[in-house]
């Protein structure tokens, strides 16, 4: 009997270094040797070696698959950024003895519905509430990373008596 | 197995060494000593403070470029207001590898004005 096992398809981003595979006669073992390369602007590539018997069969051919997108989008951030907000103090008004729960709330609603979005993303969230009182306030900050995959998103809201100001920094793996 | 000093090479580091880690101690003596150096005669000025607060941000961003951490990414945020007895609360949460990853924070305060300092270092694998 004669096995004939072909490799369907073999793709590889050229960032990823050297992908050696052999087709060996016996038919059962395959071997295939993957160095990962580390790069500043490596992207996230999955691929898929399907070994067939019988005839080399171009149907089977597996495509070269791509995880999903990995750059920031400012867009839905700022949709879940805007719901956190209004869900944890959407009608209060500022009370001392409330505020620290009220962060704690917005900064985990956040962060929850930003961890489901199930992204290959690390997330810092920041939230400052201030009291309405006249005073003046000013954030800025100042980012060193990947200006391709990584991005912030800064929401800011404000009732009656305070103000808030959520933000989100998304940094890829 | 070992880090390269160039940066095309390849680096089979995906943990960092001891040596390496993001230090919250060090760091916050750091932003510390820049808090501390430009703010100590200032006021606040809501003409100046926004210039001043991205001032602040872009230095103290360089100063923790300059301690060597090069495989991390950085976030420094930095928040000043006018002081007039209101009351603030900022919180944050981050979402990371917690062997990894860490921040560290300053507050600055003088007669007119308050300042908060966040720096958040994360690992780039």
């Amino acid at each position: 009997m004669l096995h004939f096992l072909t490799l369907v398809s073999c793709s590889y981003s050229s960032r990823f270094g050297i992908c050696t595979t052999s087709s060996p006669s016996s038919g059962i073992d395959r071997e295939i040797t993957w160095y990962p390369l580390l790069e500043l602007n490596v992207t996230d590539v999955r691929m898929r070696i399907k070994w067939s018997t019988g005839s080399s069969n171009r149907s089977n051919m597996e495509e070269f698959q791509t995880g999903e997108e990995t750059t920031f989008v400012v867009d839905e951030v700022s949709t879940i950024i805007k719901e956190s907000v209004e869900g944890a103090i959407g009608g209060n008004a500022y009370t001392h003895s409330r505020v620290n729960q009220w962060t704690s709330n917005v900064v985990e609603q956040c962060l929850s519905q930003l961890a489901k979005l199930g992204k290959p993303f690390k997330y810092i969230v920041t939230c400052i509430i201030m009291q309405k009182n006249g005073a003046g306030l000013q954030t800025a900050s100042s980012c060193f990373w990947d200006n391709s995959t990584d991005g912030s998103c800064t929401v800011r809201w404000e009732n009656k008596s305070m103000y808030c100001i959520v933000s989100v920094f998304g940094l890829a793996l | 197995m070992g880090e390269s000093a160039e940066t095309a090479d390849n680096s089979y580091v995906i943990r960092p060494n001891f040596q390496h880690k993001f230090k919250p101690a060090a760091v916050k003596e750091r932003i510390h000593q820049v808090l501390k150096e430009e703010l100590a005669s200032k006021e606040y000025d809501p003409e100046q403070v926004p210039a001043l607060t991205r001032a602040l941000s872009e230095t103290i961003k360089d100063k923790l470029k300059e301690m060597g951490y090069d495989r991390y990414k950085l976030v420094v945020q930095v928040v000043i207001g006018e002081q007039r007895g209101e009351g603030v609360k900022m919180a944050a949460r981050c979402f990371w590898d917690a062997d990894t990853d860490s921040y560290a924070q300053d507050i600055y305060m003088n007669d007119s004005l308050f300042c908060v300092a966040a720096a958040f270092g994360c690992f780039y694998y």
